[in-house]
């Protein structure tokens, strides 16, 4: 048990919880993709950073954070996470106007993260010694306690109400200017991490407005959102406004393995040590995604005490898989009206690796790519996939045109570690050894895509034929709901309103978080019985002390078990 | 010879009919053994509104005139909602009652109204349906400036759209008035002055929808100001408030019953769920 708390100490895959200075010894700066996402990150115009969850997005911001600081010809750096932004959403339904209290808690957080930037780079150019408070119209500290009295949905008090009515853009443009130029830079770079609020449209528009509003001649901000996700704003378009940048490598990239191993070598001391064989499909099965490599690579590190490599691989992937897809799975649960989509995403997924499986079973060239013809791709098909691909189960790589008359696939790459897992690139039966699938990995590659129709990839096309969004019924009478923009319930004419998704992660049980022991949970259940479910634990002034009055819980196992519930809750809502 | 007149009543220009007496005694005309339910305000308003949706919800379609009288039922609903929570308040709410002591009432009212109901008499010269009277009375009451709120000050410039529509349906069998097109903007008016309101399903739908939407706001927020005037500590009328639930339930109990809902789709959250939130933002900090 302590063995394993101590692996997990020392690998911290999240970039938010690594100390700065660690995160930028154990930076890889070599690949291409690297070094234009610091680029992009680092000029004058908006950017949006793509990418799915663990591909280094907010690693990227914080490095670059970094070197702005330290070299004085940089830029003035921002970094602002708008990672608890689901705290808001239940004013979506409480209140009517929950867009004026967002844009207080945005721009909010933004103020405050200016501060503390501000005060971080004066260490090294701030000669006339200004004090970061003096230079905003109200102080880091009450404006941290708006936003907190915003983040818990707390009426604001009548002082709290002129604050957050003073807020505006205009009042951020001027104090990051002042900021700037007291430090003696020339221009700010504005990085807003986890911006891609996804479960909420209404707060997405609204803070890519407010993106688009706050840059200027002197202000660069820098969007990180997940890739697919496409409701962006009236007034915010990718391509005119700002340009966005991919940061998730494909596994067809031709220097994919050099860089990913870059990434290892950089963290993990003994990586050389590993089985190439290994490496080889632990590489290809994390798709791209750092942070599932570098867990996968700890994880057969660990299972090899026990397995031989052919099972430590398999077991590895076998559970990385298994996380992906119920990662995916729990998007259904988040906004319970894709839940249809969900299940037929599942299956136009399961349907890709069988076509890809087919094609490689008889062929000599390796075959991964499959490609939709566009006239099927519906709006909601397209919603479809776009879940599929923000949740990183396939990757797009782009139109093609074939055939006469020509017609448009979208080609579409799904997951290694799912063509791993059920063989789909090894010819015939030849089952799973090692050898074989790296063998398969290092073939030449097919042309051209798999082509077909989307309703051919599943079993019964009337999944997607009459694909529609899942409606729950009427809560008052049950009455099933006609259409999505239905206001009123057809049976009983009760209003319907949707629900809010962060009420049902507080309603969720503790017993349910993954990752807790049973032993731990049986201690909880008997000496910190008011502990039973999230809502309880974020009513928690401060848990890991409360964890620690429970007997056999130590400070680590405490702020473990804090760790274990904060991710659930953090992931659950991002 | 030339054709004989035999009436010369030049004014029977319609054919009017035997009068039927219309009633025998208008109080016939009211349902005696109606008891004011012991829902809240917000419940009642519910029930009417849930009530007229019936009406119509599974219509393929609703006339002109059909439409225009339900509008109108719709606005009386949320009149009735600010009347109902008002009048409960001054009953109640020591605060809210100190404010209505030094108003006016008729003196018939006094002598024949219910005690309980006796402050629906204060307002019984008010009609609710415009933005300038909602705000009137919500102050005057409740010290309550929903103008200056951000929370609903958009929305009230809204529903006051609304009362403007219902003005037209109410009085001039829904066509557009100059004096309406002048408050919902000549501009975008002027071109069809005199032309009749049009409610689809749709719109209809939309209307219905935001103005749930604006009463359950307008709920919260004057329920906010109850909660916030019991805890201030210079007013008379300040609750003494224990911060254990088992100690304050009966209070809070009763402001709670004001406000809450069981008749709305989704509804209100435990007494207790509500009283701890309330006490994690109001509790004073070392008690």
């Amino acid at each position: 048990m302590i063995n394993q708390d101590e692996i997990e100490a020392s690998l911290e895959q999240r970039a938010d919880y690594i100390p700065i200075a660690k995160l930028v010894s154990e930076t890889a700066g070599g690949s291409q993709l690297f070094k234009a996402a610091q680029k992009a990150l680092l000029n004058s115009s908006l950017r949006t950073i793509v990418g799915p969850r663990g591909c280094g997005k907010t690693h990227l911001m914080r490095y670059a954070w970094q070197q702005c600081k330290d070299e004085v010809t940089k830029p003035f750096a921002v970094y602002a996470s708008f990672n608890r932004y689901y705290r808001l959403e239940p004013l979506l339904v409480s209140r009517a106007s929950p867009p004026h209290e967002f844009h207080a808690w945005a721009l909010g957080v933004i103020a405050v993260a200016t501060l503390y930037s501000f005060e971080a780079f004066s260490a090294l150019t701030n000669s006339a010694n200004t004090k970061a408070d003096d230079l905003f119209f109200v102080g880091r500290t009450t404006l941290e306690s708006l936003i907190s009295s915003l983040e818990k949905n707390r009426p604001l008090t009548a002082d709290q109400e002129v604050i957050a009515d003073t807020l505006s853009i205009n009042s951020i443009q001027n104090l990051v200017d002042t900021c700037c130029t007291t430090l003696g830079r020339k221009r700010t770079v504005l990085f807003l991490d986890d911006a891609a609020l996804t479960l909420t449209p209404i707060y997405m528009s609204e803070i890519l407005d407010i993106l688009s509003a706050l840059k200027s001649s002197t202000i660069a901000p820098k969007a990180s959102v997940y890739p697919g996700t496409t409701e962006y704003s009236s007034k915010f378009h990718i391509g005119q406004d700002a340009m966005s940048i991919s940061v998730w490598p494909s596994t067809e990239s031709e220097n994919y393995a050099a860089d990913m191993d870059d990434i290892a070598k950089n963290r993990i001391s003994d990586f050389e040590q590993i089985p190439s064989e290994a490496v080889v499909l632990i590489r290809f099965a994390a798709f791209g995604i750092s942070r599932a490599y570098l867990t996968m690579l700890f994880e057969f590190k660990e299972s090899r005490k026990s397995k031989n490599i052919q099972q430590a691989v398999n077991s590895v992937i076998e559970s990385h898989m298994n996380a992906r897809i119920a990662e995916y799975r729990s998007l259904g649960q988040k906004v319970p009206k894709f839940t249809s989509l969900i299940i037929a995403g599942e299956n136009v997924l399961q349907g890709m690796v069988s076509e890809i499986k087919f094609a490689n079973a008889s062929s000599s060239l390796l075959q991964k790519v499959i490609g939709i013809d566009s006239i099927g791709i519906s709006p909601i098909v397209k919603r479809m996939l776009q879940l599929l691909i923000e949740a990183g189960l396939i990757y797009d790589i782009g139109e093609v045109k074939h055939g006469t008359p020509q017609r448009i696939y979208k080609r579409y790459v799904p997951h290694g570690a799912l063509l791993l897992r059920h063989r789909a690139i090894v010819a015939g039966d030849s089952g799973g050894a090692l050898k074989t699938l790296g063998d398969a990995l290092s073939k030449k590659t097919q042309k051209h895509p798999i082509r077909r129709q989307i309703n051919r990839l599943v079993a019964n096309a009337s999944l997607i034929d009459e694909l529609k969004f899942s409606l729950p019924p009427c809560p008052k009478c049950n009455s099933p709901r006609l259409s999505e923009t239905q206001k009123f319930c057809a049976g009983c004419g009760s209003q319907l309103i949707e629900s809010s998704t962060f009420e049902i992660c507080l309603n969720i049980t503790i017993v349910d978080v993954p990752g807790l022991t049973e032993w731990q949970l049986a201690k909880i259940k008997t000496e910190l019985p008011i502990l039973k479910t999230i809502r309880d634990y974020l009513a928690m002034q401060d848990p890991v002390s409360e964890l620690f009055s429970v007997y056999g819980f130590g400070p680590r196992r405490s702020a473990k078990i804090v760790d274990i519930l904060q991710s659930f809750v953090d992931d659950y809502l991002s | 010879m030339t054709n004989g007149i035999v009436s010369q009543d030049f004014s029977a220009i319609a054919t009017v009919g035997n009068f039927s007496a219309p009633w025998n005694n208008t109080s016939e005309l009211f349902n005696a053994n109606h008891l004011d339910s012991a829902s809240s305000a917000l419940d009642n308003y519910i029930k009417n509104t849930t009530e007229l949706n019936r009406l119509w919800i599974n219509a393929s379609d609703i006339s002109p005139e059909f439409g225009r009288l339900l509008l109108l039922g719709y606005v009386s609903a949320v009149e009735s909602y600010v009347r109902n929570i008002l009048r409960r308040l001054i009953h109640e709410v020591k605060v809210v009652q100190e404010r209505a002591h030094l108003q006016m009432v008729q003196y018939g009212a006094v002598l024949y109204h219910d005690k309980s109901i006796l402050p629906e008499a204060l307002l019984d010269h008010t009609s609710f349906a415009s933005k300038d009277e909602i705000c009137g009375v919500l102050q005057k009451y409740l010290d309550l400036k929903i103008k200056e709120d951000s929370r609903i000050k958009d929305h009230i410039e809204v529903f006051d759209k609304i009362c403007q529509l219902r003005h037209c349906c109410a009085h001039r069998f829904g066509k557009l008035g100059a004096k309406n097109a002048l408050i919902l903007g000549i501009n975008d008016h002027k071109h069809i002055l005199e032309k009749p309101v049009l409610l689809n399903l749709d719109s209809l739908q939309s209307i219905v929808a935001w103005l749930m939407s604006f009463t359950k706001l307008l709920n919260n927020i004057i329920f906010q100001k109850i909660l916030v005037d019991t805890c201030n500590r210079s007013s008379k009328h300040h609750l003494d408030w224990k911060w254990s639930y088992n100690k304050d339930r009966v209070k809070y109990s009763k402001l709670y019953h004001l406000f809450h809902t069981t008749q709305d789709a989704n509804t209100s959250p435990s007494i207790e769920e509500m009283y701890n939130r309330f006490k994690s933002a109001k509790q004073p900090t070392g008690v």
